[in-house]
């Protein structure tokens, strides 16, 4: 048999070998630990971005000014829009039940109440990780497959002061803005369909909401809305940071950014309600 | 006096060793070649010089200075004495070339804009490209790419530059111009140069020295200057990679290979 047959063979042997079973104890025990070394890298990111915070001397002004601009611009339309259908929404749902005991008029508590405190920041919070986190880790991403965030690193110039700071900041004071204006669309929603289908005048509807929501109410969501604008930038960031260098590296970084966004959103809006309800507001 | 010293080197990604024990060192204003066949590690190798893989052991020097062990402020400082130029550019997108070149200065000098403006038009100047100040990346061609992304290499007058495949994806032509651009910088300014590649034109143009890595070994299988290597036949490795590197493919072999895959 000659060398190149020999090689076959052997080829051909190892083919057809069947794969070896993984014992469930390695298997376990290497997914858990995979699963602390990514937490241990989560962690270090999250140090590294809160050291940034102190090293505001080079801070990048203009890429900072950038970021808000897009922030807006991809999310306006879109947070108009769901606001406005779900201010629509809950007037509907909560006018079947309230016009049978003749309290129509507190369609405008319900709506003012679970739009401030739940459903504005929160809806704004999902736009915003659906586009601009999702931005974040496709940018983050695709530079990173390009050596771009490598030339910087070897330039010495800090990614996380150079690329996370001007975006973490820039959603972190955009989203407070964002659930403000979500919250006003909500409650126009809402009037429109009190005012146009249960025919509630919309200054009485404006004056029970005025007299129903409170600036604790909205103060509550404004809050939220803060810590939803980190979460969904340190997320979006790092997941493009964490981009593989393979073709589907940036499409796994973009969708994994949205999905633990949303989740992490809702974790801690949950969260603030447990919060809330033992500090009695 | 050598600009680098590589002690010992071992580099892995986690527990996959790629090199082992690699030394070796350059002298100042030596133009050295660093090549071997695809997966032997002379990316990887590039990647611990430059401080963007940890090496699991080792050292590496820059003029005597140790890059390692060194603190984060010497290591910052030992960085801009370098400067590097990637194979796929790593030009950011985002600004234009002007911005991409005054980077480095607006992090390290004091200078003025304008003076910043004036040295980023001499490096462009300097690399033949001259008046693209203001388009973005995206606007040049692929020559063009590289030859911005060197000016922005020797932004920071560095001692010694590292090239990762430089003329990668250029035609013939644009790369021979890559190499006489990279020999006249060497000439003009005296810069130490590390060059990953493996083009054989590019090697015979401007190699002072090459080190031949090879990924069975995990490390460095001849070493010298490229027409040394060349005339080698005793070692079959070194004598393919120069002479006969199609034989590299046994017709045998491969299409023994695709006899074993089903369809």
């Amino acid at each position: 048999m000659t060398t190149n047959q020999t090689s076959i063979a052997v080829s051909s042997a190892s083919a057809k070998a069947p794969k070896e079973k993984k014992p469930l104890r390695l298997f376990l025990g290497e997914n858990v630990l995979q699963y602390l070394q990514s937490s241990k890298q989560t962690l270090a990111f999250i140090g590294s971005v809160t050291l940034s915070t102190f090293r505001f001397k080079k801070f990048r002004w203009m890429d900072w000014f950038v970021q808000m601009q897009q922030c807006w611009q991809s999310s306006i339309f879109i947070v108009s829009l769901i606001s406005f259908l779900v201010g629509v929404i809950l007037a509907f749902q909560s006018a079947i039940q309230l016009r049978q005991y003749g309290a129509g008029i507190f369609v405008a508590d319900l709506v003012g109440l679970a739009v401030v405190r739940e459903m504005g920041p929160m809806m704004a919070a999902i736009v915003v990780a659906g586009g601009t986190g999702a931005g974040f880790a496709a940018a983050l991403g695709n530079m990173r497959i390009n050596e771009e965030i490598d030339a910087l690193e070897t330039l010495g110039i800090s990614s996380i002061d150079f690329l996370v700071l001007p975006r973490l900041l820039a959603v972190t004071i955009m989203m407070p803005i964002l659930t403000l204006y979500a919250n006003l669309m909500g409650i126009l929603g809402g009037l429109f369909v009190s005012s146009t289908l249960l025919s509630i005048p919309a200054m009485a509807y404006w004056i029970e909401t005025q007299n129903r929501v409170g600036v604790t109410d909205v103060s509550i969501g404004i809050i939220k809305s803060f810590f939803f604008g980190i979460m969904i930038a340190l997320t979006g960031c790092w997941r493009g940071m964490q981009c593989s260098r393979d073709t589907t590296g940036v499409g796994v970084a973009t969708s994994s950014a949205v999905v633990t966004s949303i989740m992490l959103i809702v974790l801690g809006d949950a969260l603030f309600a447990v919060i809330y309800n033992a500090l009695g507001i | 006096m050598n600009a680098i010293e590589v002690e010992n080197l071992t580099c892995a990604y986690g527990d996959k060793t790629i090199l082992k024990d690699v030394s070796f060192s350059v002298k100042e204003r030596e133009i050295l070649f660093i090549i071997g066949g695809s997966g032997c590690g002379k990316s990887t190798l590039l990647r611990c010089m430059i401080g963007l893989l940890a090496p699991k052991s080792g050292e590496i020097r820059y003029f005597e200075k140790s890059f390692l062990n060194a603190s984060e402020e010497e290591q910052r400082h030992i960085l801009k004495s370098f400067g590097v130029l990637y194979q796929s550019n790593a030009l950011w997108s985002s600004m234009t070339i002007a911005e991409n070149i005054a980077l480095p200065l607006e992090q390290y000098t004091t200078h003025t804009k304008t003076e910043i403006a004036e040295k980023v038009a001499l490096k462009l100047e300097q690399v033949g490209l001259p008046g693209v100040q203001e388009l973005y990346p995206r606007e040049l061609s692929g020559g063009m790419k590289k030859r911005a992304a060197l000016a922005r290499a020797l932004a920071l007058d560095p001692k010694i530059v590292f090239f990762d495949e430089p003329t990668s994806g250029l035609d013939p032509v644009t790369a021979r111009g890559m190499d006489d651009l990279i020999l006249e910088v060497s000439k003009t300014f005296g810069t130490t140069m590390v060059i990953v590649s493996h083009e054989l034109a590019s090697i015979f143009s401007l190699a002072h020295r090459v080190i031949l890595l090879d990924g069975e070994v995990q490390g460095i299988i001849a070493e010298g200057s490229p027409e040394k290597l060349a005339a080698e036949r005793n070692d079959k490795r070194v004598a393919n990679f120069f002479t006969n590197r199609k034989s590299n493919i046994n017709p045998a072999s491969f299409w023994g290979q695709c006899s074993n895959f089903k369809f």
